[in-house]
């Protein structure tokens, strides 16, 4: 009989939600050139997700997960720029939704200020602020574009084919930060082959003017399949998650780890190896110059996440293990200093205040944490 | 790696093949050879009056000039859901009493087409032309299939060679939907009967529908679009040669083949442009039935199948946006092949005592098609089953239907566990055997208007090859895999109210599934576990009438309570996927004057979810039907109908499958 259908059904399942690598960073420093900070009446957003569908709530000012949801697509992620709410649906899906934070409680889908499609399967996975702009990274195409937060319209675009690796028609784009004019994209430039199988050359980082969209300059990383990119105080660090090993985590050796990228030298240097670190970056938050990571150490006999969550002082290069947290592939994102951590495994977020761990109240039945935004 | 192990022109000779000889047996003289003298009496909504509750056997009177898939025509029986993706062709499926698509045993002629795959079978490349009859066993896998499995099964019977006779079907409907049939069964000689079918059917499925762009919160960017990349087209054949030997034994030769090709056409805001699938399969099987020996005490049969299965699709990503974005043009599918000897015996030693019992082996082998690394899959199972009945008085008696199983698996080279390329399992784990089994007490006997069982049964269904060894891309193994567990207890009754005009039948089900195999994604793959676990309560009632010479009435209605009882608490308490609590259908079939027969069928079912979160519901929806059929002559009939009249279209954002909506179709058939 058919399988074919259902073979495709779950191909398509499957790559919708392949990652390949972390998920690139969540929610970085603060953007730079977001708008004034304003006052909004929750906390954040947990976007949650089975791979089957996906449901956005709100955390209240009490810390408190909301009752009501907004469904979006699975496989989506969430931004802000501290004044609107973003989420961006990945591939498969391809829009982008802009959202009025304060609206979410009282109206529902009536918050949703606008939402626009992209092409299809760009999937778009970050967002950098930029006064009424702000442009995206599109994973999986062969461009980044830059929109009108005002209606979504697209008002520039850059091409990034040329940076594709190996017959591949896109660089893989994991991660843009926005800084003093600007732009850095992170690529994780990879290839692989029908049945899945990866290769990696070392990570890129490209760096545009990010209000005319030329290329200013491009660094090779030290280290393969790049993870985050944060910038603080000008100077660009970069998480990389590096190579899989058999048991589909990551070796604790030197060859990923995070990178301090000098820029005027074209030069990029490991900062902290992944042996000090115990392995490859999913991701990496930064508040200050504290950076919390976590660590791909695999999957256990049940194939659920073995990770461990870091704390790096970039400053003295010291590295913290932060107990108690063996899952955080549900994302992670930093304000006031509190990190709030997606648990994919126990279904649940955490919010670490620098000494403790405490999981956040939410209704039964929410759906495992895929992405958080912060205000 | 690309193989072909059954070509295109071989399909193509069998099928002609089947028809050319079936049209040269039709000129022979007429001798039936019949094993089966007992007149049917078939109403005219086409359901043979039930001897066994939990069974029900379909005529093909009750699909033939109706406009009805497979698996419309199955949910239209009460505890059983349909699943269907759009159009003729697409993916369908059908749950039985709340038990999942994937744990449905399908047959055709007692053959199994659940394969390697561990996935539900596709009820859309059934095409109900070449069957003869349906027969539904809502209960459990019966011992003349093996007992084996949670849910109940369903077995299509092609056109057999038994009785002389045969017809042509022509059909045609909108979105240019079109079928043919011709069958013809006839005497070879005096001793050997001859059956021969051919059936096709095609439809380009280019309905138009609502494109939401895929922004749910964006009314400004729907606009009307046409399902493209959707054309399908089916062809079967089945020749059959029925022998009677001088000792009073039957011999069956058949074979089977088919091929069906379509577009794989993606979702509504995702259509494709090159991305298909294509389909195979071939069957021949030979079965001995011996005469009755010791006074009709004793029958032994004894029969051989092969069967062949290949899938294959294909899509281009820069067109198709399906899956992953490798820039190739890939195909991916697997060959599967099952040989399948078997014998069985059937007793009745006294009038009390009546038994069967079957041995049966089967040799399954998966192999790869299209791009993947080379992979293959071996398992041999070894079933034996029963079924004992002792009637220990007048009004009734006690029975047992059980098996043992015995599997084991190999695994014949490739890499299966993680695409990283590690891991690599070197040889199958060795599984358990499996005994299941029911114990049944049944009321009730032909002399009077009650007839009613009670049984309970502990069953249990071994994962398939590809669950425990996933190798196509995107998805790992989990050769740890549990077996499947079900404990279900049923009661039910029929009432035949004096005077034969109606019936009327209640069931009451109960099942609990324990290890329910689901796939997930875990490290970004696609894996099966053991996590489902779940009660299922209901209640199901029919009523079939001829209060009239001009009318026949069936109305059937389904109450059932199905829940989540796994230990994940996003699911934990949710109604299973797919499942109504409530769903009706009702069927009036009026004589009219001039050789007409008018017939409306109208179906409703309360909301159902897509999704184990219970997050994509579908609303209540009611489907309606009509159907005029005129009868001029004795053997023509031409029928009209129109499915679907009120054109209900919805569909769940998150399951954007379009549907054809209203469909119109006229068929004319001339049996000769």
């Amino acid at each position: 009989m058919n399988k074919i259908t259902k073979y495709s059904t779950l191909l398509a399942s499957a790559g919708l939600a392949f990652g390949l690598v972390a998920c690139g960073d969540d929610s970085s420093s603060s953007p730079s050139s977001a708008p004034e900070k304003v006052e909004v009446s929750i906390a954040g957003v947990v976007f949650g997700s089975d791979y089957k569908t996906g449901e956005l709530r709100w955390i209240d000012k009490d810390g408190e997960i909301s009752e009501k949801t907004l469904s979006f697509y699975q496989d989506s992620r969430v931004k802000s720029n501290e004044a609107d709410l973003y989420v961006l649906e990945g591939m498969g899906a391809d829009n982008i939704t802009k959202i009025d934070p304060d609206k979410l409680e009282s109206d529902g889908k009536k918050a949703v200020v606008w939402q626009v499609s992209l092409d299809d399967g760009v999937n778009p996975v970050d967002m950098a602020f930029d006064g009424d702009f702000a442009w995206v990274a599109l994973q999986n195409a062969d461009s980044l574009v830059k929109i009108s937060t005002k209606d979504g319209e697209i008002k520039k675009s850059i091409k990034t084919k040329k940076f594709a690796y190996e017959g591949e028609t896109s660089p893989f784009v994991t991660d843009i930060e926005l800084d003093d004019g600007n732009l850095y994209v992170l690529m994780q430039r990879y290839t692989q082959d029908e049945n899945y199988v990866v290769t990696y050359p070392k990570g890129l980082l490209a760096i545009y003017d990010a209000s005319k969209g030329n290329l200013v300059d491009t660094i090779q990383l030290k280290s393969k399949n790049p993870s985050s990119i944060a910038v603080v105080d000008g100077q660009v660090f970069v998480a990389t998650h590096g190579e899989y090993n058999d048991a589909f985590g990551t070796d604790a050796d030197d060859k990923r780890g995070i990178e301090k990228v000098n820029v005027s030298k074209k030069k990029s240097e490991l900062l902290v190896s992944g042996e000090k670190l115990g392995g490859g970056v999913v991701s990496m938050v930064v508040d200050d110059d504290i950076a919390y990571v976590s660590i791909n150490k695999g999957y256990d006999e049940n194939y659920a996440a073995v990770q461990a969550l870091k704390k790096v002082n970039l400053s003295s290069k010291k590295v913290e293990d932060v107990d108690g947290f063996t899952d955080l592939s549900g994302s992670m994102a930093i304000s006031d200093g509190k990190l709030y951590v997606g648990d994919r495994t126990a279904s649940k977020v955490h919010v670490w205040n620098g000494e403790k761990k405490k999981s956040i109240k939410q209704p039964k039945g929410a759906l495992a944490p895929y992405s958080i935004a912060l205000f | 790696m690309r193989k072909t192990s059954c070509s295109r022109s071989a399909f193509v000779g069998v099928l002609c093949t089947c028809a050319c000889v079936g049209a040269l047996a039709q000129g022979s003289d007429a001798v039936v050879v019949s094993a089966d003298s007992e007149p049917e009496v078939v109403s005219a909504t086409g359901y043979l009056p039930a001897k066994d509750v939990s069974y029900t056997e379909i005529n093909s009177s009750a699909w033939e000039g109706k406009s009805l898939t497979a698996a419309d025509l199955l949910s239209t029986l009460p505890g059983i859901q349909a699943y269907k993706q759009g159009g003729l062709g697409s993916f369908q499926s059908v749950s039985i009493r709340g038990i999942a698509a994937r744990n449905i045993l399908i047959c055709v002629d007692g053959v199994p087409l659940n394969d390697a795959s561990g996935g539900a079978v596709n009820l859309a490349s059934i095409d109900l032309n070449q069957m003869e009859k349906v027969e539904v066993y809502k209960g459990n896998v019966p011992a003349k299939f093996g007992v084996t499995g949670l849910g109940g099964a369903v077995n299509f019977v092609t056109k057999n060679a038994v009785k002389k006779g045969g017809r042509v079907l022509l059909g045609y409907g909108n979105h240019n939907t079109w079928e043919g049939a011709f069958q013809v069964s006839a005497p070879v000689t005096d001793s050997i009967m001859f059956a021969s079918s051919f059936a096709t059917r095609h439809s380009d499925n280019d309905y138009e529908y609502t494109n939401r762009n895929g922004t749910q919160y964006n009314d400004d960017d729907d606009y009307t679009a046409t399902r493209q990349n959707a054309e399908y087209t089916d062809v079967s054949g089945n020749a059959q040669f029925r022998m009677l030997h001088g000792n009073g034994s039957f011999s069956t030769l058949s074979v089977t083949a088919s091929r069906y090709e379509g577009g794989n056409p993606g979702k509504e805001e995702q259509q494709t442009v090159v991305a298909d699938f294509v389909g195979e399969s071939a069957l021949l099987r030979y079965g001995l039935e011996s005469p009755g020996f010791f006074d009709d005490a004793l029958f032994l049969y004894g029969g051989l199948s092969f069967r062949f299965d290949k899938n294959v699709s294909s899509s281009y990503y820069p067109l198709d946006h399906l899956g992953y974005s490798v820039n190739e043009y890939l195909e991916y599918g697997a060959a599967v092949y099952k040989v399948t000897p078997e014998v069985s015996a059937e007793w009745a030693i006294w009038n009390r005592l009546k038994g069967f019992a079957r041995v049966a082996a089967e040799w399954e082998r998966a192999e790869e098609r299209g791009v993947s690394k080379d992979w293959a899959l071996d398992r041999l199972n070894l079933v034996g089953s029963g079924d004992l009945y002792y009637q220990l008085f007048r009004y009734g008696g006690l029975g047992g239907e059980g098996s043992v199983h015995f599997l084991k698996d190999r695994l014949d080279g490739g890499t299966f566990v993680l695409p990283t390329g590690g891991r690599t399992l070197e040889s199958a784990e060795d599984r358990d055997l499996t005994f299941s089994g029911r114990a049944y007490a049944r009321l009730g006997n032909s002399e009077i208007p009650v007839t009613g069982e009670v049984s309970m049964g502990r069953f249990y269904q071994q994962p398939a090859l590809m669950e425990l060894y996933g190798t196509f891309p995107g998805a790992i193994s989990n050769p740890n895999l549990k077996r499947e567990k079900a404990t279900k207890f049923e009661a039910s009754g029929l009432f035949q109210v004096p005077g034969g005009h109606t019936s009327l039948r209640a069931a009451y089900f109960e099942s609990h599934v324990e290890d329910g195999i689901c796939w997930l994604i875990v490290v970004e793959h696609l894996h099966a576990e053991n996590v489902a676990r779940s009660l299922v309560r209901g209640a199901e009632f029919e009523l079939k009438s001829t209060p009239a010479s001009f009318l026949d009435v069936v109305l059937r209605a389904t109450f059932q309570k199905t829940e989540d009882r796994s230990n994940s608490a996003t699911y934990h308490g949710n109604v299973l996927p797919g499942e109504p609590a409530r769903s009706y259908f009702a069927e009036a079939v009026l004589h009219l004057p001039l050789h007409l027969d008018f017939t409306w069928a109208s179906e409703w079912r309360s909301v159902i979810y897509s999704d184990r979160a219970n997050r994509m519901d579908q609303p209540a929806v009611a489907n309606h039907r009509a159907i005029l059929s005129y009868n001029p002559f004795e053997k023509t009939r031409l029928a009209f109908s129109v499915d679907n009249i009120t054109d209900e279209k919805y569909r769940n954002f998150y399951t954007p499958f379009p549907m054809p909506g209203r469909e119109y179709k006229f068929t004319i058939i001339q049996g000769f």
